[in-house]
């Protein structure tokens, strides 16, 4: 039985798609076979992280919701590409990244059932032990369903107002949702900030743990969207952080 | 020694403008007078009618025990009183043995009198004077009128605001209240960036949720169909799932 993540932000450029494709990479090392979907249309760059170039997607998520192919021919394994030997495999599905496909989608917006299903032929065809669900930020259908089917939800979010304000209102329509798990990641903190301080705010702001409050990193944005930084950068202290973010997160599923 | 008076003369100011053959004349007023180590030369509120120049020794102006100034060779004291006199507004004694010369008021104004070549060239250097002290007055004005900016611009940053207004022309002075406007403009500025730097930090840190248009937001997400469908069928896909892994 595969464990469902999604992973969601209020807002766009809180580092959510880094946070799933670190999360990804760290939880494939120790062996797991793990999927990850990006959903985030408006800004789908987790291909990218993964090494994939726009002429090597041929199918992405939007072909197969558009029943244009079966859900296999959208899948990639991004493993070899990482540059690194890892014990387990990653599957992508990209999401399309033709400007006029992104127009129609927000115009028409997915086929929330078909998500579903292709979703589970997935976990199914490829025998996967996490799907990670890199969401749309915001709360389309599409999200909504990714939540709803979801045994995790992990909310990014950046400690400013606006933030505050739209991750409460996620968490609340998550627990409506009888979502089993969620956490808080909160992401960019400014170095000046003191990190127990703002988890103890946080979690009780929303009655909700806090799992991370990674810093700002001069470091990651450099790197940007150009590797997978765990990979790159072991020893660094935020890939101490992104581990433990992992383990938390699948703490209590069954081990490789 | 008529001729070492003549040089003593030509330094004291009063006579930088009196003509040399002239000088002569008034070294012959000089009275060469000496005093004793501790001797007083005038008490203060004494009637003041000679200047005195010293030619040797040194001696102390002073209020009764208050030392005002110490007085050296070639210095020169009590010349207004030579042309205006006055109580004196100090004592002086000797410190040490001191040999003087003194001016009385009686002759020096002969000579004026009979030279007014001489009158003329100690009314040139008075009137220099006055405008100096006019200049030094002004000068003291605008330096009080800047203290009082930056004592301002102080208070007003005690106050949370800001916006020294004025000190740029005071911080291009070169004397140390310029060198103070610099600093305190430096200070300013830096206090200024750490304040809005904590406030921000303070501000994000503050979680502040609007709960009302929270839950506003949520009713416009939760009460459509979709998500009443959703919810139905999240439900039962979970009870499928749960009964699966138990």
């Amino acid at each position: 039985m595969a464990t469902i993540i999604a992973i969601h932000s209020f807002r766009g450029g809180t580092g959510k798609s880094n946070t799933v494709a670190n999360m990804a990479t760290v939880l494939a090392s120790e062996g797991r076979r793990v999927g990850v979907v990006d959903t985030d249309i408006l800004s789908p760059g987790i291909h990218v992280l993964f090494g994939l170039d726009e002429t090597q997607v041929t199918h992405s998520l939007n072909d197969y919701l558009w029943g244009r192919c079966d859900i296999q021919q959208a899948t990639y394994d991004v493993t070899p590409r990482l540059g690194t030997e890892i014990a387990g495999r990653i599957y992508l599905i990209p999401s399309s990244l033709k400007a006029g496909e992104i127009a129609r989608i927000l115009r028409e917006g997915y086929d929330a059932g078909l998500l579903n299903d292709g979703l589970h032929k997935l976990i199914e065809d490829q025998r996967l032990d996490v799907l990670l669900i890199d969401t749309h930020p915001g709360l389309n259908e599409e999200t909504l369903l990714s939540i709803a089917i979801a045994d995790v939800l992990v909310i990014v979010l950046r400690p400013d107002q606006q933030d505050y304000q739209g991750t409460g209102v996620t968490v609340e329509v998550a627990r409506k949702l009888d979502v089993p798990r969620m956490a808080l990641v909160v992401n960019k903190t400014p170095q000046a900030f003191d990190p127990a301080e703002v988890k103890a705010r946080v979690e009780k702001a929303y009655n909700c743990p806090v799992i991370a409050v990674l810093p700002h990193s001069d470091d990651l944005m450099a790197l940007a969207s150009s590797g997978i930084f765990v990979l790159r950068f072991p020893d660094h202290p935020i890939s101490a952080l992104l581990r433990d973010i992992t383990r938390l997160v699948v703490s209590g599923l069954a081990p490789p | 020694m008529a001729d070492d008076r003549i040089n003593i003369l030509k330094t004291v100011s009063l006579f930088i403008e009196t003509p040399e053959e002239l000088l002569a004349e008034v070294a012959a007023l000089l009275e060469e007078i000496e005093v004793k180590a501790g001797d007083t030369i005038f008490e203060k509120g004494d009637p003041g009618s000679s200047m005195y120049i010293i030619v040797e020794g040194r001696a102390r102006a002073h209020d009764g025990d208050r030392t005002l100034n110490f007085l050296f060779k070639r210095d020169v004291f009590g010349e207004m009183a030579a042309l205006d006199p006055e109580p004196r507004s100090a004592s002086v004694t000797a410190v040490e043995d001191t040999r003087l010369f003194r001016l009385s008021q009686e002759a020096f104004q002969e000579l004026m009198r009979k030279r007014p070549v001489v009158m003329y060239g100690i009314i040139r250097i008075l009137t220099r004077r006055l405008r100096d002290r006019m200049r030094d007055m002004a000068e003291d004005f605008k330096y009080m009128q800047q203290f009082a900016r930056v004592t301002a611009a102080a208070a007003a940053v005690e106050a949370g605001i800001y916006e020294p207004e004025g000190l740029d022309e005071v911080a291009e002075r070169t004397d140390q209240l310029g060198q103070l406007a610099r600093v305190f403009l430096r200070m300013v500025r830096e206090v200024y960036a750490r304040e809005q730097h904590l406030k921000q930090q303070v501000a994000e840190l503050r979680i502040e949720i609007d709960k009302a248009k929270q839950a506003r937001h949520v009713a416009e997400i939760t009460e459509t169909d979709y998500f009443q469908d959703l919810q139905r069928k999240a439900r039962e896909l979970r009870a499928s799932r749960g009964d699966r892994t138990e």
